[in-house]
């Protein structure tokens, strides 16, 4: 094409809009007529085209690089990479440094462990159990007090021989024991049923007689069979179980503090389980990973979501640091050096999960950590955000019904808070069997 | 972009910012975003990830290294966040606390790689036993976490018990001597057999972390800590060698001359790479700028044929369809899509090192 391109040439060329051939006969002419290029703008856009050109063939995103990863070094070193994958790690390795000198150094350690590898496909003979015992007895951590427990469980073993027969008949003896004091305990059970009924007998038949004195020709009314005072309300359950006096519940919390009123026993969530473990170790000796003893929250759950984390004094201590691990072992909260053995995150923690935590003391330069493995974490739940609001609507309500309150605080695994409204409870009423009971059982969930 | 439709697959967290009425509102959408969505998570990896203590609610950062981190990621999500705005759809960002998560652990790892190189090598190192040993095993678990062990281990994770001892082991002075090695046989042990004797002594799997950690002890493996100098190591200023915008004479020729210089090196590009780049060419804003290649006298539509292997004929009845989207340019090559995004990012690493690297010599030139 000698002839310049018309105006609508050039702008079907610029909008894309020409036919194949006509294209290339229009871009042929293009590459040699400077003055059409100028009519299709060419020039008077150059600076914005560079700027457009270099973005496009450059780097978009300016900053970012992809370094190679350590599975695309690893096949590049063992030579498994595709031809297109090699030309993408090759293409990288020119001009990045960092990345070319750990291609290199890998390639060099493959060919360092090449040999070690190839044999150690072979399956390895496993050490045998002597060997093993030996290299075990050879740790200088183990070996003294392995020494010390050998020569106990040899002098063990002399003892165990020479009184053989002597300890068949502990045993036996040790057995009857046991039996007797089990069916001790269970008469000792039917024993307390068989008094509070008769104090609930005694209650109804004083009744009974102020009933016939006042007014004769009436008749026997539908007593309760269990009766407590709570909070400035009488709260009945009669033998065909009708439930009153706590009427303000919403159904399902009625229901379980009817459930707990007639089993005389307390349900707690299943949660409590995982969150114990050993949890009582926690309070107990300095030894097995517990140099010094914590508090709480321990195997509970609690309601606030900034619980106070308290922990007994760590002789020679000069400052104390917390950590709160999640589910996972993460860290989430942790507390700068404290002086006191008490300390509140002042961010709250999420609400429904687990979490563990860990105080380390510091004491000469060293650090003492407790718990530490062997002992058991020291877990606990942050209660739900539902839960968590239903029993605070529960306790604006009726701030005072213990009985309520013990009963859901222990449904949400908040035993403490559990055992505090139950010894009220007990104190409004002392002579109840079943207020007793209660306490004795949330005591139970929490040892 | 504002009334513009936003795609189904954008995550509903983006649709308040993608969909604000004006720039203030936008504005607003995005701190908010940033704040509420993203900053706590970045601070939570960067605290896990390099161990140091991140003060919360917008307190300063006590950690240098953290704060460079955490500006690093907090940079390039709001890059990303005006691109996403602008091309909603190109752009398209399924889960966002996902995306930023993922961004988070690549710029902690990309840190720690730089600051710690011969660390990073001994992890690879490391890796590449826990791969390639028959009684070995690596493998990933939740957030990114990499655990190693024996391979009947696989399905388990470290408990605390055995990052005590693991952490024992670093700690006692007799440490090699519990695990069956002494001091003086140390180098001369087979690596392999270091790491096996040191499973056998925990008794379950670790992090490779704690492992990696274990190893640069007792090899003596230690970084001097120095800042990093990445001025030759990536293309992080391509666009200083720009001739600046001047229309003056000389201008245009500079200019010209530097896109000739750039197509140049464009053809001398591997075949796979240049197609990826020249029929995916885009501006910044995403819009097809092949044409102006042609329209500014750098090259012809035969050369640029040529240079992506096609007939011109045939790249001549393409032309009004190009950009291709990487589908099509896979399907075109006999690749995978993301071989295509890996091929056009190599090619465009490749001409921004070229580039620059050019220009440095036409300066030393000059200044002789």
């Amino acid at each position: 094409m000698s002839e310049h391109l018309s105006a609508q040439q050039l702008e079907r060329y610029r909008r894309r809009a020409l036919p194949p051939m006509d294209l290339l006969m229009a871009d042929d002419h293009l590459a040699t007529c400077a003055a059409c290029r100028h009519r299709a703008g060419g020039a008077e856009q150059l600076s914005a085209a560079l700027s457009s050109l270099s973005v496009g063939l450059q780097s978009p995103a300016g900053t970012e690089i992809d370094h190679l990863r350590y599975e695309q070094l690893a096949a590049y070193a063992d030579e498994q990479l595709d031809e297109v994958e090699r030309e993408i790690v090759e293409s990288h390795l020119e001009w990045c440094r960092p990345c070319a000198a750990e291609a290199q150094d890998l390639r060099a350690f493959k060919a360092t462990v090449a040999d070690s590898l190839r044999a150690e496909a072979v399956p390895v003979t496993p050490p045998t159990r002597w060997e093993e015992f030996v290299a075990f007895w050879r740790a200088p951590a183990h070996w003294v007090p392995l020494q010390v427990a050998v020569t106990a469980a040899v002098a063990a073993l002399c003892v165990w021989a020479a009184t053989h027969s002597l300890r068949h008949q502990v045993a036996e003896l040790r057995a009857q024991l046991s039996r007797l004091q089990q069916s001790n305990a269970t008469l000792q059970q039917e024993f307390d049923t068989a008094k509070g009924n008769a104090a609930e007998l005694r209650g109804r038949l004083a009744q009974l007689e102020r009933s016939s004195i006042s007014n004769p020709k009436s008749e026997v009314p539908d007593s309760p069979l269990i009766a407590v005072n709570d909070g400035g309300q009488r709260i009945t359950l009669d033998q065909a179980g009708h439930f009153t006096g706590l009427d303000w519940l919403p159904p399902a919390q009625q229901s379980a503090v009817k459930n707990a009123l007639q089993t005389a026993r307390i349900e707690t969530p299943a949660v409590l389980r995982e969150l114990a473990g050993k949890a009582g170790t926690l309070l107990g000796s300095a030894d097995d990973g517990l140099p010094f003893a914590l508090h709480s929250p321990l195997g509970t759950v609690v309601s606030t979501d900034r619980p106070t984390f308290r922990w007994s004094p760590f002789k020679g201590a000069t400052s104390y640091v917390i950590t709160v691990y999640d589910h996972d072992y993460k860290p989430v909260v942790t507390s700068g050096p404290l002086s006191a053995t008490a300390w509140r995150p002042g961010q709250p923690l999420r609400r429904g999960d687990v979490y563990s935590w860990q105080v380390t003391a510091l004491q000469e330069g060293k650090e003492i950590l407790s718990p530490t493995s062997p002992a058991p974490e020291a877990r606990f739940k942050v209660l739900e955000p539902g839960p968590a609001q239903e029993l605070e609507q529960a306790k604006q309500t009726q701030p005072n019904s213990h009985l309520a309150l013990g009963v859901l605080y222990a449904q949400a695994g908040l035993l403490a808070e559990a055992e505090r409204e139950f010894k009220a409870l007990l104190r409004a009423n002392p002579d109840s069997p079943l207020a007793q009971k209660l306490l004795r059982s949330i005591r139970a969930k929490r040892r | 972009m504002a009334g513009q439709e936003t795609p189904s697959q954008i995550d509903s967290l983006l649709r308040p910012f993608l969909e604000a009425a004006d720039e203030a509102e936008s504005q607003h959408r995005l701190s908010q975003l940033v704040s509420e969505h993203a900053e706590p998570l970045i601070k939570q990896i960067i605290r896990y990830k390099l161990r140091v203590q991140l003060s919360y609610e917008g307190e300063s950062v006590q950690h240098q290294d953290a704060e460079d981190v955490y500006s690093e990621v907090l940079v390039r999500l709001l890059k990303l966040m005006q691109q996403v705005k602008a091309h909603p759809r190109e752009h398209a960002i399924g889960n966002f606390r996902s995306y930023v998560a993922v961004a988070t652990y690549r710029a902690c790892y990309e840190h720690l790689r730089q600051k710690y190189p011969q660390r990073w090598r001994l992890k690879n190192r490391v890796r590449y036993l826990l791969t390639h040993h028959p009684g070995l095993a690596l493998w990933e678990g939740e957030n990114q976490d990499w655990y190693g062990g024996l391979t009947k281990w696989r399905t388990s994770r470290p408990s605390r018990g055995h990052t005590a001892r693991l952490f024992q082991l670093l700690n006692e002075p007799q440490a090699f001597a519990q695990v069956g090695l002494s001091d003086a046989d140390l180098p001369r042990s087979n690596p392999a057999e270091v790491l096996k004797a040191v499973f056998k002594w925990v008794g379950g799997p670790v992090e490779l972390d704690d492992l990696v950690t274990l190893v640069a002890d007792w090899w003596g493996i230690k970084d001097q800590t120095t800042s990093v100098d990445t001025s030759e190591g990536g293309p992080n200023d391509w666009r200083e060698g720009w001739p600046d915008s001047r229309l003056t004479v000389e201008a245009e020729v500079e200019q010209r001359l530097y896109l000739r210089r750039l197509w140049s090196e464009v053809r001398q590009l591997p075949p796979r790479q240049r197609s990826a780049l020249l029929l995916n060419l885009r501006d910044e804003q995403g819009s097809g700028i092949i044409e102006l290649l042609p329209l500014t006298g750098i090259a012809t539509i035969r050369e640029i044929a040529a240079a992506v292997e096609m007939p011109a004929e045939e790249f001549a009845g393409l032309w009004s369809e190009l950009p291709l989207d990487d589908a099509a340019i896979a399907a075109h090559l006999g690749l995978t899509r993301q071989q295509v995004i890996n091929l056009r990012k190599s090619a465009r690493e490749r001409l921004a090192r070229r580039m620059r690297a050019l220009d440095k010599a036409v300066r030393n030139l000059s200044a002789r």
